[in-house]
Parts: C-alpha cells; structure tokens; sequence
C-alpha cells in the first residue's frame, strides 16, 4: 500500500479523532462544570426574573413615558448582532472559498443559533402583555383582525422568525456528516441512538453529497442577504420612528456593521479559551486569531465611520432636534455611555493596528471583550438618549434601570452559556468533514 | 448463494485516485449500479458513477417564489380586500411595506424546500441500511473510500463482483447481506 | 396592616359571615347585637384587638383594614340608589331615561373657600361624575380640581362610618342619651357650653347657632377656618366701620391691580372669576381690545401666572406701594400714614407707578384694585378707598352685607383656646373641623384640648383630632345629605342628597338637631323650615322648581351705596427685623387646608406653577437659593417665633427674593391610607396673630429628600410649542404667529372624509392653568391613581396634562400654561408603528386605541412626538375596593396592566350623542358634544366639535389668526389645535421683564 495514501488515511483520521474525543471520550473536566454551574445559575436568575415579569407586569424595570423601551430592547439588539457573525463567517467566507473558516464555522454558527434564540426572548417578553405576542402572525381568527403590515415590529417578527429557523436549518444541515461519524464511532448504545437519530442515516454516498453540496451552497448564497436584512430591520425598529436620532437612513447598514462587529468580537472572546482549552490549537490557529483580528478591526472602522456619519449629518443636515440630540449625546445626562462607547469602539480596537497586539491572546481576548461591551453601550445610547428627550421639553425624562434591569441582561448571559457549553460538550465543535475535504485536497497538491 | 440475499458487493480504496479508476473501470465492464462511499465530498465522483439528478436548487427557487408571492399576495388581501382600516393616513396597500415580511418569507421556504428535496432525494431519513453491518464500513465517515456493486445490478454476480473489486485494487472486499 | 393570626383570621371572616345577609341601613344594629352578645363580642377581640381594649387612640387603619371592606359592602347592597326622601333631577335631564343612562341632579358644594353649584351624574343612583351647574353665579357650568374630586371623597373607603366613644365603636343611641345628659346639664344657662364650626356659609346652619344660642344663653359658638377672609372683613370695618362683603365683576374690568389677591386660584368665587377674566382677554373689536392685569405679588400665584406685569415685590412691601399708589391716586389719608412711597422706589418702579396711575386713571369705573386675604387689613381698606376715588364701586365691584353671621377665624379660636386655658370650658362640640390639626402652633388646641371634659367631634374621617375627643361623630357627605349654601355673592342654593348615606352617618343638622334635642330632626325639614319663611317658598313647587334648577334666584343681598371714608390707619404691625426672611403662608392649590388630603386624585394632581404631587415644599426664589447653595430636595429648617419646621425646598421662579413660602394642608398624623403622612405641617410654625406672614431664618440640615414632580422647570426655546406675542403686534398684524407656519405636503392621497370630523382647539390666551380639566378627565375616564412612587418615575396617568414653561429671566418670568391632550392626528406616527393595529384611525377622525387589542409594545409612545400616551406599566386600576368600583363611569372601560391608553376625546359622549341623534334621524348638532376637560374649563378655553362643520363654533376658532399647530413641520396633521396667547403689557413698559 503507497505511501501517500496511508499519509493521506492518517491524515484525515488526525482531524477527525481529536473532535469526536472531545465529545466522545474526554471527560467534562472541572473548568466546564464550574462554568456549566455559573451558567446554571445565572439562567435561574432569568427564570425568576421572567415569573416576577409575568406575574406583576414590566413596571418591574425602569422604563418610563418618554423613556419606554430600555434595557430588554438593548438587550435584544445586542444579541441579534452578536448572532449576525456565525451565518457571515460560514455563509460568506464559504461563498468566496475562504477555506480557512472550515475550522472556525461550527461553534461560529452555533454561537449565532444560541445568540438569535436569546435575543428572541426580549421582543416577547418586553410586551405589555407577553402571552399575546403571537398576534403579531397572520393567522385566521374570529375577530377577523389581522397584524398591522406597515409596522416596522411587525417585520422584524417576520426578520426574527426567518433568521431563526434558517440559522438552525444552516446549522443542523452542516452538522448532518459529523453527527454519522459521531453515530459510528459511539461507543455505547445510547450514544449510537442519540447520533444515529440526529444523522438521519447519513452514510456519506456520492451522488448523496452532490445535493448536500448544492444544497450548502444555495443556503450560504441566501443566508448572506438574509443577515444583511435582518439586521436592517433590526434598524428600521428605530428609523421607522420619526424622533430625531432614530429617523435616519443611516441606520440599517450603520446596524449591519454593528452587528458584525460585535459577532467578530464575541466569536474571539468564545474562540480563544475555547482552543486553549480543548487544545484545539492545530484547528484553530493564530493565523486563525490574526485574520478574525483583522477583520474585526476593519469592521470596527466602518462602524466608526457610521459615528462619525451621524455626528456630521446632525449638523449639515441643520434639523434644530438633531443637533439638540447630537449635543445631548455628547454632553447631556448620559454622556458617559456615549464616551464609553468611543472608549471601547474607536479607541480600544486602534491597537489591533499592531502585529504585536494581534499575536498577544490575552490582548486580543480583552479587546474583543471590551468591543462586546462597548457594542451593548452603543445599542443602550441609541436607544434611550433619544428617548428622554424628545420634542416638547415639557415631556422630557430620565431612565434609571432597576436590579430587573440588570437581572435580565446577565441572566441572558447565562442562558447563552448555557447552551454554548452542552453544544461543546454534545456536537461537534469544528466541522469534521470540510477539515477532511481539506486535508484530502492537500495531499492531491503534494502527490 | 442467491444475488437476492445480497445488498451488494463492498470494495474498500486506499486513496481518491484507485477509487476514482476503480469505478470507472467497473462501468466500462458493464456495471450499471454502483454506490460509492466517502468520508467527505469528493469532486466528480458522483458523475463518475453514472447519471443523476440534482433538482435540489429548482426547488429552492420553487420554494422560494411561491413563498413570497404568497406573502405579498396575503398582505393585500389582509389590509386592502378583507379588513382595510385607516392607519397613520397611509393607503391601504402599501406595497413597499408589505415588501420586507415578503422577503423574509421567500428567504425562508427556500430553504425548506432545499432541505425537503435534498433529504427525499436522497432518501433520507433512512435509519438503518444494510452497510451498516459490515465491520468496516464505519470508516465511511472517518477515512474509508468504499464502492459498492449492488445485487440489483443485472451484470451482478457474488464471485464476479469480489474479483472485479478486488482486481481494481481494493484493499478490503466483502458481500454484504441484504 | 398587620398580618392576622389564624384565629384572628378566623375570627373576621366569621364576622364577615354574620355581616353577609345583612344590608347597609340595617348594618350598625347588627354590629351591636353582635356586641351584644358576649361570643360575639369575644370574636370582635379576636379579630380587633383594639377594639375590645378600648384603647383610646384606636388604630383605625387595622380597624377599617379589618372592617371597612365588609362594610361598605354593606353599604352598597343597601345604599345604591337614591335617597327614600323625593329630590327632584335637574330640569334640563332629558324626560324617560332609561336605567342604563345617567341621572343628573342639581345641589351645592363648599369646597375650600369655594361655594358653587353643581350637577351630579349618578347611574342607577350612584354618583359618579361632577359638572357646573349652569345656572349657579359660581359655576356657569363650570368646576375647579377640587370640585370635580369631590364625588371620590365621597367613596373613600376610608371615611369614617360609625360614632365612636373613647375609641370604640358605639352607636347613635348610645350618643343620643349623652346629648341627653349635657342638655340636662346646662339646663339653666349653658355656661361652659362651647361650639366651634367653620366658617357658616349656611343659612340653615346660621338659624340652628340662634336657636342654640337662645337656648343656651351662656354658651359661646366659635368659627374657625385655617384659610379665611379675616383680613378683608377687618379692611372693610375700617373703610365702612361695618364688615361688608365684596363681589368682583371682572367681566367689566378693563384694568385689574391685584395685590397679591389670587382671584383666579384661591379666592371665593375664582371659578367665576376666570368666566369673567378670560372673557375680557379674548382679542375683541377694532383695534383689537383686551383687558390689562397688574400683579403685585411676593409668591408666584396662579393670578400671577397669567399677568400682563408681574412685579415680585416682598410681601412686606407691598402695602407701602399700596399707600404709594393710592396717595398718587388722590386718596386722602389720615396724615400718620406709615412709610409711603419711600420704601425701594428706584427710577424704575417710579416709572411703574406712574403708568399704572395713568392707565387706571383712564379707565375709570373699568378698573378694579383688589387686595389679597394674605394681605393686611390696612392694604384691604386702601383698594377699597382706591376703587371709590376710581368711581368703580357700584361698576366692577360692589359691597352687600352679609346675611349669615361672621367672625374673624384668628380672634374666635383665639377666644375659645383662652377660655380653654382658663378651664372654663365644660362640654365643646366641634361640629366638622379638625383644629387639632389646623389650629396656629401658639394657640396650644391640642393641649387645652385635654383639659376639656366633656369633647364631640363631627367630621368626615377620623382625624387628628377625632383622636383626641371622647366622641368622634361621622358626618354624612354633602352628596348625601340635606343643607343650604350661599356662595360668594350671596345667592343662596339648596344642597339636596343625591344618594342617601352609605353607612350609617348623620348630617351636621341633623347632629345639632340631636344635641339641641329639638324637632324637626331630619335634614330635609330642617332646611324647609329655615326656606320656608323666606322667597315664599312654602309651596312645593316653588320647592321643587328651586332643587330643580339648584339655585334661589335673587337670594342675592342688595348691594350698598355705602361711602367709605379711613379716620384712623391701623398701626403698621409687620416689622421685619435684618437678616430674617418673611415666611408666608398659603393655601395648597390641591388640597387646601388640609381636609382633601386623603383624595388619591387631587394629591396625584400636578399644584400649579410648581408642578409638585404628593406633597409640599418650601419655596425660594432663585436668588436666595443660589446664596445659600441649596438645591431643589435640600431640607432646610425653618425657625420662626421659636418654633421651628423642616422642609425641602422648592426653587420657584419669580419670587420675591428673601422670601419662604409654606404650604398649608401637609403633615397630616391621622387619616386613611392615602394622605398620612405626607410632607410637613405648615401649622407647626403658624400663629394665629400673623397667619399668613411672619419672620423666619433658614438653615440647611444637610438632608435630601427626592421631590415628586411631573415636570421639571423647563425654558422655552426658540417659543416652539407656545406661540405668544403683544396685542400690539397682533394690532399691527393679526396673523403674526402663523408667520412661519404651513403644513408641509404630503406623499399620501387623502383619504375619504368621514360624515364628521372631530377636532378641538385650544385658547392659550383664555387658558389659565387651573388644571381642572385634567382632574375632570381623570374622573370621566377611570383614569387611576398611581402613586408617589410611581409618578417620580414618570409613569402617571393623566391623560391631559397642563405643561407650564417659563420665558424670559429666572427672576422675573413669563410663564405660560398649555394644555396638551391627544392631537388625534391625522397622519398619525403611532398609529403606523403598532404590529397589531391597536391604535387606528376611525372614520370621523379620531385615533382610536382598542385596549382589548393592545399587547403593549409602547412604540405608540416613543414614536408620539407629543408624549400623550400613558402606559399601565403595573396594574394600576385598583379591582378590589367596591367603593371605588362604583364611582368608576360605566361607559368607559377600566383598563388593566400592560396596555396603552390616552385621550380619546371623551369618544363616550361622542356615542351618547350619535345614539341621540339617531333617534331623532338628525345630525349631531353643533355644541351637542361637550367633552369632560372643555366642560370643566373655567375660562372656557377649550371648544370641541365638528371640523367639518365650517359654522362649528370649533371651526370658527381655528379659523381665527392666532391658530397654530403644534409641532406642524413634523407633518403629523393634528386635529388639537392651538390658538396663540397675548400680552397686554402697558406700551410705556414694553421692556418690563
């Protein structure tokens, strides 16, 4: 038997242990059940938040008239962005052949699935009246009402739902090969069940991946404009309204590059311990790391300039409100959230200019970090500074958040872990298969 | 032994180059129905195998179209036929707000319907499959490249098929019960 | 309330049980059978410790926590319906009403100072709804706040319902045989015998004090009001040597002075007083006309609010320019005249003087001076002398004497609390009042009190000082029981039941009646008797026709021709010693003295000019604020007299610098779950020698205390929501203020008109700011009550709020009010946002919100450019109290936790309307729909109607060149709209800011 081929069979078996061991064979290990522990608990705080929310109403929160979106709603924008960057990374970077994501795509996407999943609970439970949410779908009814089709809510709902379902969809199909392998190499029956029910029987037969590979790639080619328009929608919640801050054409793809950045910036913060500690250094590379560092920068730019946009328009567009808003924002009650956010948004990032920075994981871990909590500043900024005040002086207001407020914010948090840390520890968290696709096509070039 | 108690004839390759020859030779000997298994997509592999039909992306667009027709066409007869109210002063059919919802629904039933087509053409879920007895067949989805000559085949013969497999190379050959 | 130990628990809902079959009338009988029996009584010391202990300050809190909901309950099962005696229903109520519709019966009120005439809309007997009586001299069918918010003190579930002797529940009978006994006792000549009343407005109450006194030669009766007339009554004997009364006519007034008389807020007859004011400020004729208003005042008051010239002047020197102004006007005076002129007259207020001689010297028998009660009698006397050398006497104001007897509030407590002290008061009846409470720190009532033997208190609640007496008696509610008023200019009118009692209380006629032991004893009789003599009035019909139209005509005394002349000026008491500021003291503009401190809705009611709810403040101008770096909330103590008080203060713009202003009607100890202790009592530092003005030091203690208010002081900018100008440029060109203004153009085809088109405008020139309308909305609409907290987060509820800006400097501003309801806007933003079209726009214009619908997104709210939507961020309407249950408008819905509501333009009417039109196959006619706030408005500055209709009389309004919309360039197309205001300032004080 040749000898590239046993390179090649040792190869591909190289990249395909070391994944399956981690849910397979290595055991939870104390950093996970510490986490999986705080996680636990933070998700309980939600729940009790959500009981108290549901039995006395959203009083419980600091919300106000003006100010009557707040925290739920920053919550909810921030986590849909966060969500944005996994369907990027593996829908666009696949369209355009970037093979490098191959190791990077998996947990991106889960990430994007658990983000949109969480970021869904805020819409709903910021209602008034949280158990009538479905009356935003169109469906026959005795009072023969229908939604309201001009409402910018109403599409986000539309958007929302989308994204959900084709993320998941996205997700699940590029998991279908891994899970056989998983179901082949279980070792117990429940395992061999739990994997052969998700595989679906997959067997991995040829003309089988011919349509798996239509199929990927159709979805990558609608995923793309399906992100950039959800996002948009996310923007149009706001510009839709006329008050001044929030009506502005600006927003939709101002909020795209928002929603990337701080997908790039989350995907660091989850990937860098992530590696570190499944020693998944030889998927996840510093080449890796340097281009997520790139990109992230680059986007982090473009959002800049939206700042910059917004603050340039207010005054040469000469609307008395925009200016009066624009000033507010940089001087008026809550100017520290808006100078917290250049902090971490245009200042923090200029230093991944630095080949030095962008090497150095603690560095490159504590930037995304702060780009992650900036982004929640920006979205809290947009939202309530031009709230409290609006057009009669006689209606202006503050927003003072209550421990609901905050409860709600970290109990999401903990949600989201939550369910980050069963994905690593139940699937798969690099995509098996591409990696054998690549190592296979590398040993072609060789031989 | 009877070709009707045979799933078919499995042969195990070492690399992408011996698999590829091996089933075109197999053909050019008159084969006509072959399998091949791999642990990840191989580029024209599924041609090599004789023709096929992939109506996945057709339907995506099916799918899709029907979709957001259907949306817009709903918009319209929800807010302009069946119940139309005064709203902000705004006309009844707002066509370019009933666009957004449209297009998310269009993005969302094509990719049902892709996934719908691609499982039913493969013939997915299919739970169990005779190949899963053999031993070594679970390398398809680790670092196994297999074919199989299945006993549907006319050309099929039990001791034919092993010869042929083994003859094009393959390092493993077996019969696999139906 | 504390928590309940099983066999307390227990023990109530047996009393409950025993409670259940029995009805309302027939209830307190059965509480004593229950009493009776000594199981019975066994249960009520379980359940009420505090009861069976007899302990005198019986925490009625737990008892009527315990208690009171069963009780009412009772209540209504027995009482819902009107009283068994005949009443007769206004003589306008349309003939064959059905159950469902409302009744509208017309009676008399006295609500503060205030006496006026009203109409109340009961359904199937209960009373829910108060507007003016047309055909009163006080109302003109118009009300104030604290009218409107009479018929919820009516229901307060904290109203007292039983007689209690010594802290525990008693009955009538008992009571009657104690009257027995003290009638016994002063058989001979009634020496030790003592009343105090309040001020008596009621002939009937006047006829009974006769009688008493020709019974009791020896007994002494009191009056007493915390805010009284005293000063114009004494002004008046040193200008007439007798104390005549005054009536104003400002609707012939083309040149008002006011020295710091708040004719608009606090004085009697100020509903009226706005009718006539706001009248003459309607731009009229050609050259364009409107009357001109001086106000010198040392505080912000609402007349200050709407002057043409507001000069902040220390109270303190206010009676020299009063001397000043009337010396330059002629008046003669006796030559021992205290300092004239001499006090701050700079080049500028020489200037001042000197126009305002001049203007009033023009418009002689057109210009009235009128003196304010804070203001000494020496300043009362002086307008008087200045209104006869300016031939106004007989024109703009007339003198008549007054039919009831007076006595100055000050000397009689005074009198009474001295005869306290001397131990020569054996028995005292405080027939409603709470002196204990309201009596001046230095008259000690609380402790001479004590010292009293034998003490009955009649009241409403039980108070502070029910508290303190051996009997505590409940008063029946003027909605619930027989009596006579007479309002500010002497007309008399009959206060007829329009429900008879809910619990068990008696009418203060009834109780003197019971205390005198003489026939007739029911209310109704009573007051028949007084009327019988009288206005011929013998007949029934003549009887029927008076409680019908709720007035007796000419029962107005004549006025007099009297000449007045001053022999001798009173010395000048007030000297203010340096360093020391003047503390003043003044009226709450929500809950008066104190007595509407335990109404939800008049507590959550914005005070004018400083916007403050739930609760007082201590007001500073800006100036001194700033010298003493002290900020809005800082607790400053005040020191006066040796007496000393801690408030928070309140910055108000426009006051007189070195100047603290209390408030009245604080600080209450002892009430019910709304009004205890809430802000701090004014009275601790009052005397009764100087009631309203005194020398006091401040010193900040360092505390901070978080003020509720609905709005903060907020600037005008750039004049964008109230449009105002001179009458001079409006003289010059009538449609100054639409200058800049056109509706910019719209993408959108219009859409097909509806048969109306519901609009409203708004006169910000005739627009006070009382704030009534927003009281009258909130109780046409069930709009809750949210509390302190709730309000300091900005959640409250109103659904037309007034909004106050100020112009021009913090030491001497403009200040504009603007009434902001829904604009029902045509092209309106939240109505776009809504995913679930619960906000829409009907046919006839008016955006709808379809609560059943509303799942409470609140992007209606954030997307309103005018914040008029209100949001039940908790469940705020309160579903437990039935007493409240009942008072609640049948054709409104309550709506509950986590939806939007807003103005609907009482849409309600609008329906009543439609369906009366119907009937009589016709279209809705013009006037025909009246909604809540336009109803109450005192100045009538609110008109509504069909738009459609270009001879509406709201279509003539927006026709008129002052009319603006609000925010216009945001394209929105309101349906409110505004007209602008105008200043009158005198042309050679153009500059005078």
């Amino acid at each position: 038997m040749s000898a590239t081929a046993r390179r090649l069979g040792a190869g591909l078996e190289a990249v395909t242990d070391p994944v399956t061991a981690i849910v397979l064979e290595r055991p939870a290990g104390r950093g996970w059940l510490f986490a999986f522990v705080a996680a636990v608990v933070l998700t309980a705080l939600l729940g009790s938040g959500i009981w108290v929310l549901l039995v006395r109403g959203v009083g419980i929160w600091g919300i106000d008239i003006p100010v009557a979106w707040g925290f739920a709603i920053t919550d909810y924008v921030w986590w849909i962005g966060i969500g944005m960057a996994g369907t990027f990374i593996s829908a666009a970077l696949y369209l355009t052949r970037q093979s490098w994501r191959n190791s990077l795509n998996r947990y991106a996407e889960a990430m994007t699935v658990f983000a949109v999943s969480v970021s869904g609970l805020f819409p709903v439970l910021h209602l008034g009246r949280p158990w009538f949410f479905y009356w935003l779908a169109p469906y026959p009814n005795r009072m023969g009402l229908w939604p309201q089709w001009r409402s910018s809510l109403l599409w986000d709902f539309f958007a929302i739902t989308a994204y959900l379902l084709v993320s998941i969809l996205y997700f699940y199909v590029g998991l279908l090969p891994d899970l056989a392998t998983l179901r082949d190499r279980a070792r117990t029956r429940g395992r061999q069940v739990f994997y052969g029910l998700l595989a679906l029987g997959w067997r991995g037969e040829a003309r089988h991946w011919q349509r798996f590979e239509t199929l990927s790639l159709v979805l990558a080619a609608l995923a793309v404009p399906l992100v950039f328009s959800v996002h948009s929608m996310v923007a149009l919640d706001f510009s839709e309204g006329l008050l001044p801050g929030w009506h502005t054409t600006l927003f939709p793809p101002f909020f795209v590059a928002g929603a990337l950045f701080s997908g790039f910036a989350m995907v660091l913060v989850l990937g860098i311990p992530l590696r570190q500690h499944y020693r998944l250094q030889a998927f996840i590379t510093e080449a890796h790391l340097d281009k997520l560092a790139r990109l992230l920068l680059a986007v982090g730019l473009l959002v800049d300039y939206s700042y910059l946009c917004e603050v340039f328009f207010a005054f040469y567009g000469g609307d008395r409100y925009e200016i009066a808003l624009t000033l507010n924002r940089l001087g008026g009650a809550y100017a520290w959230v808006f100078w917290t956010t250049i902090a971490c948004n245009v200042l923090a990032i200029q230093l991944l200019w630095l080949p030095r920075v962008r090497a150095n994981h603690a560095a490159l871990f504590t930037i995304a970090l702060l780009v992650v909590i900036g982004m929640w500043f920006e979205r809290f900024m947009l939202i309530v500074t031009s709230l409290y005040r609006s057009f009669l002086p006689s209606s202006w207001g503050m927003f003072y958040p209550t421990l609901w407020d905050l409860g709600f914010l970290v109990g999401s948090i903990g949600l989201f872990f939550l369910l980050f840390l069963l994905f690593v520890r139940l699937l798969p968290a690099v995509s098996m298969f591409e990696l054998r696709r690549g190592v296979s096509e590398g040993a072609e070039r060789r031989s | 032994m009877s070709a009707s108690s045979h799933y078919g004839c499995i042969g195990e390759f070492e690399d992408v180059g011996t698999l590829l020859s091996a089933v075109s030779s197999l053909r050019k000997r008159g084969y006509t129905r072959l399998e091949a298994y791999t642990p990840y997509p191989v580029e024209g592999l599924a041609q090599a195998l004789g023709p096929m039909r992939d109506r996945t992306a057709f339907a995506m667009l099916m799918g899709g179209i029907a979709a957001g027709v259907a949306t817009l066409a709903l918009q319209y007869y929800a807010a302009v036929v069946d119940y139309p109210i005064n709203v902000g002063g705004r006309p009844d059919a707002s066509w370019p707000a009933f666009i957004p919802a449209a297009v998310e629904m269009t993005i969302l039933f094509a990719a049902l319907a892709g996934l719908v087509s691609m499982l039913r053409s493969n013939g997915l879920p299919r739970l169990h499959h005779p190949l899963f007895e053999s031993e070594r067949f679970a390398q398809a989805s680790r670092a196994g490249l297999f074919v199989v000559v299945l006993a549907v085949d006319p050309h099929y013969e039990a001791d034919g098929a092993r010869r042929d497999l083994t003859e094009l190379q393959a390092t493993h050959v077996e019969t696999v019960p139906a | 309330m504390p928590p309940l130990s099983p066999t307390r628990s227990a023990a109530v809902e047996e009393i409950r049980r025993e409670l259940a079959g029995k009805h309302g009338a027939a209830f307190w009988r059965s509480l004593e059978e229950l009493l009776e029996q000594p199981q019975g009584l066994q249960r009520l010391r379980q359940a009420v410790p505090q009861v069976a202990a007899l302990d005198p300050v019986l925490d009625r809190r737990s008892f009527l926590g315990l208690l009171g909901a069963s009780l009412a309950l009772g209540g209504l099962a027995g009482c819902s319906g009107p009283p068994p005696e005949q009443i007769v229903p206004w003589v306008r109520s349309p003939p064959g009403l059905r159950a469902s519709e409302p009744e509208l019966y017309a009676t008399t009120l006295q609500i503060g100072a205030e006496v006026i005439g009203v109409l109340v809309q009961t359904y199937e007997g209960r009373p829910t709804k108060i507007e003016g009586n047309p055909a009163h001299p006080a109302s003109l069918g118009s009300t104030d706040a604290m009218t409107q918010a009479a018929v919820l003190e009516l229901w307060d579930p904290d109203r007292s319902q039983a007689p209690v002797q010594h802290g525990s529940v008693a009955s009538w009978d008992d009571f009657q045989a104690q009257a027995a006994a003290s009638a016994r006792q002063f058989a001979h000549d009634g020496r030790g015998l003592h009343v105090l009343s309040g001020r008596i407005e009621s002939p009937s109450l006047a006829a009974q004090r006769e009688a008493l006194l020709h019974r009791y030669p020896g007994a002494r009766w009191h009056q007493y009001e915390a805010i009284d007339d005293d000063n114009a009554r004494e002004g008046a004997l040193l200008a007439f040597g007798s104390p005549l009364r005054v009536r104003h006519r400002f609707d012939r007034a083309a040149v008002i002075v006011s020295l710091e008389a708040d004719f608009l807020g606090s004085m009697p007859g100020h509903v009226r007083a706005a009718r006539d004011f706001a009248a003459k400020r309607r731009p009229a004729g050609s050259p364009a006309t409107m009357s001109r208003l001086y106000v010198v005042e040392a505080t912000m008051s609402l007349t200050g609010t709407n002057a043409d010239h507001r000069w902040p002047l220390r109270a303190t020197d206010i009676s020299a320019l009063a001397h000043a102004l009337a010396t330059r006007l002629g008046v003669v005076l006796p030559s021992d005249s205290p300092g004239s002129a001499q006090n701050g007259t700079d080049h500028r207020d020489a200037t001042r003087l000197q126009a305002l001689v001049g203007d009033l010297q023009d418009h002689r028998g057109a210009s009235l001076v009128i003196a304010g009660e804070t203001q000494p009698p020496l300043v009362h006397a002086l307008a008087i002398l200045m209104n006869q050398i300016l031939g106004n006497i007989g024109t703009t104001v007339e003198y008549f004497e007054s039919p009831e007897p007076r006595e100055g509030s000050a000397a009689s407590l005074r009198a009474l609390s001295e005869s306290m002290a001397a131990g020569e008061v054996d028995t005292l009846w405080i027939l409603d009042g709470n002196p204990v409470y309201s009596a001046p720190a230095d008259l000690h009532f609380a402790a001479r009190l004590a010292s009293v033997r034998h003490t009955v208190h009649v009241g409403l609640f039980r108070d502070e000082t029910a508290a303190r007496c051996a009997w505590h008696l409940p008063r029946s509610h003027s909605l619930e029981s027989w009596s006579d008023l007479r309002t500010y200019d002497g007309t008399a009118s009959i206060v007829q039941p329009v429900i008879s009692p809910l619990y068990d209380v008696r009418s203060l006629h009834e109780i003197l009646a019971l205390l005198l032991g003489s026939s007739p004893t029911d209310g109704r009789s009573i007051v028949r008797a007084t009327w019988s003599g009288r206005l011929g009035l013998h007949d029934e019909q003549a009887w029927e026709s008076v409680l019908r139209e709720g007035v007796i005509r000419d029962s107005a005394p004549a006025a007099l021709g009297a000449r007045a002349e001053l022999r001798a000026l009173p010395p000048d008491i007030r000297t203010r010693a340096q360093g020391s500021l003047d503390l003043l003291f003044r009226p709450d503009p929500t809950v008066w003295d104190g007595r509407y401190a335990n109404n939800g809705w008049l507590q959550e009611l914005p005070k004018v000019v400083s916007q403050l709810t739930w609760g007082n403040a201590a007001w500073l101008s800006p100036a001194l604020a700033t010298r003493q770096s002290l900020a809005n909330g800082d607790v400053i103590e005040l020191r006066s007299q040796g007496r000393s008080l801690q408030a928070p203060v309140w910055i108000v713009p426009g006051q007189a610098d070195e100047t603290v202003v209390v408030s009245l009607g604080y600080g209450r100890t002892v009430l019910g779950h709304v009004g205890e202790r809430l802000g701090y009592d004014a009275n601790r530092v009052r005397s009764a020698s100087a009631p309203w003005q005194a020398q006091c030091t401040m010193a900040p203690t360092g505390h901070h205390l978080e003020l509720v208010t609905t709005q903060r002081h907020h600037v005008m900018q750039a004049e964008v929501p109230v449009r105002t100008g001179t009458l001079a440029q409006f003289r010059a060109n009538p449609a100054f203020m639409q200058a800049d203004s056109s509706t910019p153009p719209s993408l959108y085809p219009q859409r097909p008109a509806g048969e109306y088109r519901w609009g409203m405008s708004i006169d910000l020139n005739s627009c006070i700011g009382c704030g009534a309308c927003t009281l009258a909305c909130q109780a046409e609409n069930n709009i809750p009550v949210v509390g302190a907290e709730e309000v300091a987060r900005g959640r409250e509820l109103h659904w037309i709020r007034v909004d106050r800006y100020f112009q021009g400097t913090p030491a001497r501003p403009h200040v504009h009010h603007q009434p902001v309801p829904c604009m029902h806007c045509e092209h309106a933003p939240c109505e776009l946002v809504c995913p679930v079209g619960a906000t829409v726009h009907d046919s006839e214009g008016l955006n709808v919100q379809v609560y059943n619908r509303c799942i409470g997104t609140r992007f209606c709210s954030n997307n309103c450019p005018y914040k008029v939507r209100r949001f039940n961020f908790l469940q705020y309407a309160d579903l437990r109290s039935p007493t409240l249950a009942a008072r609640r408008n049948p054709e409104v819905s309550v709506r509950n936790r986590g939806v939007m509501e807003k103005c609907t333009y009482c849409i309600q009417r609008i329906e009543v309307a439609h369906i009366e039109a119907d009937r009589g196959m016709r279209r809705i006619g013009d006037g025909e729909v009246v909604t809540a706030c336009q109803a109450a408005c005192p100045a009538k500055a609110i008109t509504f109607g069909d738009t459609a209709d270009p001879a509406a009389a709201v279509s003539r309004e927006k026709a008129s060149s002052r009319n603006y919309l609000l925010l216009e360039d945001l394209n929105t197309r309101p349906q409110t709209s505004y007209l602008g205001s105008l200043r009158n300032p005198h042309p050679e004080l153009q500059d005078d800011t």
